[in-house]
């Protein structure tokens, strides 16, 4: 199983090689990414899973070890795809600075996930902070060299905060493995655990898109381009959940429960959740920017995700997982659209995107599907996540009824917000002005296809319920099922 | 006071002086400046973590040096700040860049200037 390192290898080095190569490197690109999609699909239908591969022969804890578990290589597979997506629908991006940024995105994002070193953890997610902030600086206007600089600023004070929790991590446990210091975790003192807890989740929450640390987030997806959400969504974003999985639920879990090891810090973490979706359903409820709404809406998802995980029983875990992949889906196909859109009529404002859905009707009903599931109705994907979130809550304490209260609240405003902008779309056009672009067919196949995927799942969810369940009883056991895989024999 | 007492004070210092400026000033350059003090607290921080007193050099110099391991610092740590010191390289030129860009498109280096409005009299 070394040639999993092949994830993280061949991107970098296309990387490197996209210095050199002009025309070609779209294509080179394109191969690369449906080369890791294909062998990460490979890994996780392949029956060797769980493995953990000691890289260059040094065995954990000493040295570097790839953890592999369905949780794993089920999130590279949805990373990569959302990768290729974005490579799709590229438009006017030639220059070889955007493909070699992206393919270093790619090598990061995938070594955030299949890392098992805390550390090496920290470098990956330094390395997604200066390509993404590359690519949210790629257009070289005002708008987005703004956005980037206070992005890299914010995101590189968070994570000197998580080098500093690691530090203190190394000096109380003499360990950086991921598996080691979840084995030992009962070991330490309460308050230096509530001490490196707070540390890194300080580090962490930039990324997760949390309410104090989010504001980066709508001037970020405002100013780049359509591919370059699609990867701050679909990879960046599908990574953060992953890193709540894996560090809080972890790292940092009771044994044999998924529940973070401090109840009190969970308990904070679910308010800074509640509050996460209700600020940010409530601003993109007051926003005319399209790009700007679905920023403010893939804030409030997140907020709702890292809910469901921080309920931490069966129904929430596998509620957070459709979430997961729901979101992942629906916001695709509303990126992949708002990016044609605005090609199209030249505007970043939904009031001006009158009669697109009656020239375009696949575009428009795509656009509607994927707003259905991202409001929970019943027989779209997001709906099952929802209902499962909400069963699992039923079951907590006292602050977990206050956030079904509120997630019901949002969804109500989250229904308005998303209908007024669809009906927007299949309202008669004022002047007879034609549209400034064509749509691209491929973008609207792709959203389509993405569409009838929201659809089936949401009419037959057993497609992706072995799945869910895998990973959801890896979670529910997953200090001993982590550190089974690193050290065997040592639970 | 005790040599590792003291490498632990300064290094809090060090990051907690850079937070303020990362948190208080407006130029782009200084919150730049600021950023670098905290790392070089960071890695004070973590290179204090291995400290040892009287401790030598963790290189097995002869077949003898084996049995005073004991004796020698933890050399990870000093892996990790070698490393953290490339990755704050890597932050500070590449903010630099972008400040340069930052300058040209709008006119100032103050972070609280508006993105929205474009301006030409820099192009």
């Amino acid at each position: 199983m070394n040639s999993v390192l092949f994830l993280i290898v061949i991107p970098l080095l296309g990387a490197f090689l996209a210095l050199f190569g002009k025309k070609a490197n779209r294509i080179v690109a394109i191969l690369i990414t449906a080369f890791t999609e294909i062998f990460s699909i490979m890994i996780y239908l392949s029956d060797k899973l769980p493995v953990s591969v000691a890289i260059g022969g040094w065995q954990a804890p000493y040295g570097i070890n790839f953890v592999l578990t369905p949780l794993s290589v089920g999130f590279i597979v949805l990373i990569n795809l959302a990768a290729i997506i974005s490579l799709f629908i590229i438009r006017g991006e030639k220059e070889y600075q955007f493909y070699s940024t992206y393919l270093v995105l790619l090598a990061a994002a995938n070594g955030i996930v299949l890392t098992g070193d805390i550390f090496n953890f920290y470098i990956f997610s330094e390395l997604t902070t200066f390509a993404i902030t590359a690519l949210i600086a790629y257009p070289r206007n005002r708008r987005s060299t703004g956005a980037a600089i206070k992005y890299l600023i914010l995101a590189s004070t968070a994570s000197s905060f998580l080098l500093i929790g690691i530090g203190v991590v190394y000096k109380t446990l003499g360990t950086l493995n991921i598996a080691d210091i979840a084995s030992k975790i009962d070991l330490l003192n309460p308050l230096t655990l509530e001490l490196i807890i707070v540390l890194i989740l300080t580090g962490i929450f930039v990324e997760l898109e949390l309410f104090p640390f989010n504001m980066w987030v709508p001037k970020a997806y405002f100013a780049g381009t359509a591919s370059v959400n699609v990867m701050l969504h679909g990879m960046l974003g599908t990574a953060g959940a992953y890193i709540i999985a894996r560090i809080l639920l972890t790292m940092f879990a009771v044994n044999g429960s998924g529940m973070l090891v401090n109840a009190n810090i969970a308990n904070a973490i679910i308010v800074i959740a509640m509050l996460t979706i209700f600020v940010s359903e409530i601003a993109a409820f007051n926003e005319k920017k399209l790009k700007k709404v679905l920023a403010f809406s893939s804030m409030g998802q997140m907020g709702l995700i890292i809910f469901g995980f921080m309920i931490g029983n069966e129904q929430a875990l596998t509620g957070a997982f459709y979430m997961v992949v729901a979101n992942f889906l629906a916001k695709i196909i509303l990126f992949v659209l708002t990016g044609e859109f605005i090609a199209m009529t030249g505007s970043d404002n939904w009031e001006d995107m009158k009669g697109i859905g009656r020239k375009h009707p696949v575009a428009g009903v795509s656009f509607v599907i994927g707003s259905l599931s991202l409001m929970g109705v019943p027989f779209f994907a997001g709906f099952w996540g929802k209902l499962a979130v909400i069963q699992g809550a039923m079951s907590g304490n006292s602050f977990m009824i206050t956030g079904i209260v509120i997630i019901l609240i949002t969804a109500v405003v989250e229904g308005v917000y998303f209908l007024k902008i669809s009906h927007t779309f299949f309202l008669k056009k004022e002047d007879e002005k034609e549209f400034n672009a064509k749509a691209r067919i491929h973008s609207i196949v792709i959203a389509a296809a993405l569409a009838v995927i929201v659809l089936a799942i949401g009419v037959h969810p057993g497609l992706i319920e072995n799945n869910v369940n895998r990973a959801t009883n890896e979670i529910l056991n997953s200090t001993s099922n982590y550190v089974d895989v690193v050290f065997p024999g040592r639970y | 006071m005790t040599m590792s007492n003291i490498f632990l004070i300064s290094s809090t210092s060090l990051i907690f002086i850079g937070l303020f400026g990362v948190l208080t000033r407006k130029n782009i350059v200084k919150i730049l400046l600021s950023l670098n003090i905290i790392e070089t607290g960071i890695n004070l921080l973590l290179v204090a973590f291995g400290y040892k007193e009287g401790g030598k050099v963790p290189i097995l110099t002869s077949s003898d040096s084996i049995n005073h391991l004991g004796n020698m610092v933890d050399p990870v740590p000093q892996a990790l700040v070698l490393t953290s010191i490339v990755i704050g390289l890597g932050t500070t030129a590449f903010a630099l860049g972008l400040t340069i860009r930052y300058y040209k498109t709008h006119g100032t280096l103050n972070i609280e200037a508006n993105d929205e409005e474009e301006v030409t009299a820099h192009e």
